[in-house]
């Protein structure tokens, strides 16, 4: 092959790659929107201080507000999973005696299911199915729109933590790991006002 | 002219893995690392792990097992069917020519250190130990075993695989604080495999080829009905034995030019002094007849 061949045939596959490189899924871009000065900035995604504000509906098909959510609560933990995620799903019935043990000192658990979308239903009746045979009573929502840039996540199982305002606090947790939930469920109540 | 040869598969097979693995954002900070988009739907031919920040495509092999694991039981028929279309078609040139991981391995071998012919007592029981991965790590394990809620596990990925611990997980870990929190003695177990893969190819020719790799094996099942094929012409083949010493799959191709061992890197052809080698493309009739009757010869 001469020189000229390969140079020219290298070419081409660094065009192709960074074509393709540009392809991406909308919504990956962890841009920055600035909404107008006042009590709700988002900031990047999932950073402690950015305030959630969103409305969705839940497994059960009851709509959910984010103010009236986490008002309830001193602090309130975001358990993001996934249908097709194992350890998520085996951590969820320790999650729900935790949730249990947590409302009697002002927290809650909430559940995120990340491959429900309040607009495509398709594995709902799977995650309600999970729900049921891990015995889980606590609120799981649907995502939404935009919950991936304001939520980001890796892998499932990550958890966060807003406060009763709906601020995040502290970074999220990546991984099933219950006994670390519980340690920083602990902490940031003694933290909150 | 040999020099050439060789130069012209490794350039295939770093092009193939650049092309495959380009999603250059997934290495910068500040996104989430794992391309999601449209074309992860479709499986690479080799080992690439879908986890690796820059994969386009998804791993087969992880692809399998996913579909093994889940809570509703359910054979992989779209990608048991691509990877035996595949088979049928190349076999194992695969291995040799668009596997990113078998490029690494030859390249770690390159390193200068003394090369280890494994004694054929160890080494033709030990080329079977692939068989046990497909067929126990990759299918049985993840299809059968289950949790109280239903829940499987993709034994291969999660146990063994060191493909996915250097493309996936140690990239990951570096680039995401995240990840960093969850490692604990699985990642230390599957971090002392890859350095014993690692070690391994640098005095051994594709150990992890040889002896642990499932697609490997899945794709050498095919090799003896594949369309694309090793061919010995009787007639000018001297018997001399240079391929079958050049060879560091450890096959004879005067013997077995179809091996299920072969990855169709084409030293041999390379190296037979009378061009008693060849790889042709076959009609279906033309089965076991001699070579003079019926064979399209249409060397490639």
């Amino acid at each position: 092959m001469k020189k000229k061949t390969i140079l020219s045939a290298a070419a081409l596959v660094l065009c192709f790659a960074l074509v393709l490189a540009g392809c991406g899924k909308k919504g990956s871009e962890g841009g920055s929107s600035q909404a107008e000065a006042g009590s709700e900035q988002i900031l990047n995604g999932g950073e402690e201080g950015t305030t959630l504000s969103f409305e969705t509906v839940d497994t059960n098909g009851n709509p959910v507000d984010s103010k009236a959510l986490f008002a309830q609560n001193k602090v309130t933990m975001i358990n993001i999973w996934g249908t097709t995620c194992g350890p998520c799903i085996g951590e969820l019935p320790e999650l729900e005696k935790m949730n249990k043990e947590f409302n009697q000192k002002g927290g809650a658990i909430v559940g995120l299911v990340n491959d429900v979308w309040v607009n495509n239903s398709k594995y709902l009746g799977e995650a309600r199915d999970i729900l049921s045979d891990t015995g889980v009573t606590y609120t799981n929502l649907c995502a939404w729109e935009g919950c991936n840039d304001v939520l980001p996540v890796v892998g499932t199982p990550t958890t966060y933590f807003v406060d009763s305002q709906g601020k995040l606090i502290g970074d999220p947790i990546l991984g099933a790991d219950p006994a670390k939930y519980a340690e920083k469920m602990e902490e940031y109540l003694s933290q909150a006002k | 002219m040999v020099k050439k040869a060789a130069a012209l598969r490794k350039f295939v097979q770093a092009g193939w893995g650049i092309l495959t693995n380009a999603y250059v954002k997934g290495f910068l900070p500040g996104d989430p690392p794992i391309y999601k988009g449209p074309l992860k739907q479709f499986c690479v031919p080799g080992m690439n792990c879908y986890s690796c920040p820059g994969a386009l495509g998804s791993c087969p092999i992880g692809s399998m097992q996913a579909v093994f694991d889940g809570r509703h039981r359910k054979f992989a028929f779209y990608v048991v069917g691509y990877l035996s279309l595949i088979g049928l078609i190349v076999g194992r040139f695969v291995c040799g020519w668009l596997c990113l991981f078998g490029l690494i391995q030859e390249l770690l071998y390159k390193i200068p250190a003394p090369k280890l012919r494994v004694p054929e007592a160890i080494d033709k029981p030990l080329r079977y130990l692939k068989y046990v991965m497909l067929f126990v790590m990759v299918f049985a394990l993840p299809f059968f075993v289950r949790s109280e809620y239903g829940v499987g596990a993709p034994f291969f990925c999660k146990y063994i695989c060191p493909v996915g611990t250097l493309e996936g997980g140690i990239p990951l870990v570096l680039l995401n604080d995240a990840m960093r929190g969850t490692l604990g003695w699985l990642f230390r177990w599957k971090f002392l495999l890859l350095i014993l893969c690692v070690l391994a190819s640098i005095f051994i020719y594709r150990p992890f080829c040889k002896y642990i790799c499932p697609l490997g094996a899945f794709y050498g099942l095919f090799q003896k009905v594949s369309l694309v094929r090793m061919q010995v012409d009787e007639n000018a083949c001297v018997n001399c034995g240079l391929c079958a010493k050049t060879c560091k799959m450890n096959v004879d191709p005067r013997k077995n030019p179809n091996s299920s061992e072969c990855i169709r890197c084409r030293e041999c052809i390379n190296a037979c002094p009378k061009n008693a080698l060849s790889m042709i493309i076959r009609e279906k009739k033309a089965a076991d007849q001699p070579i003079q009757e019926g064979i399209r010869k249409e060397s490639i």
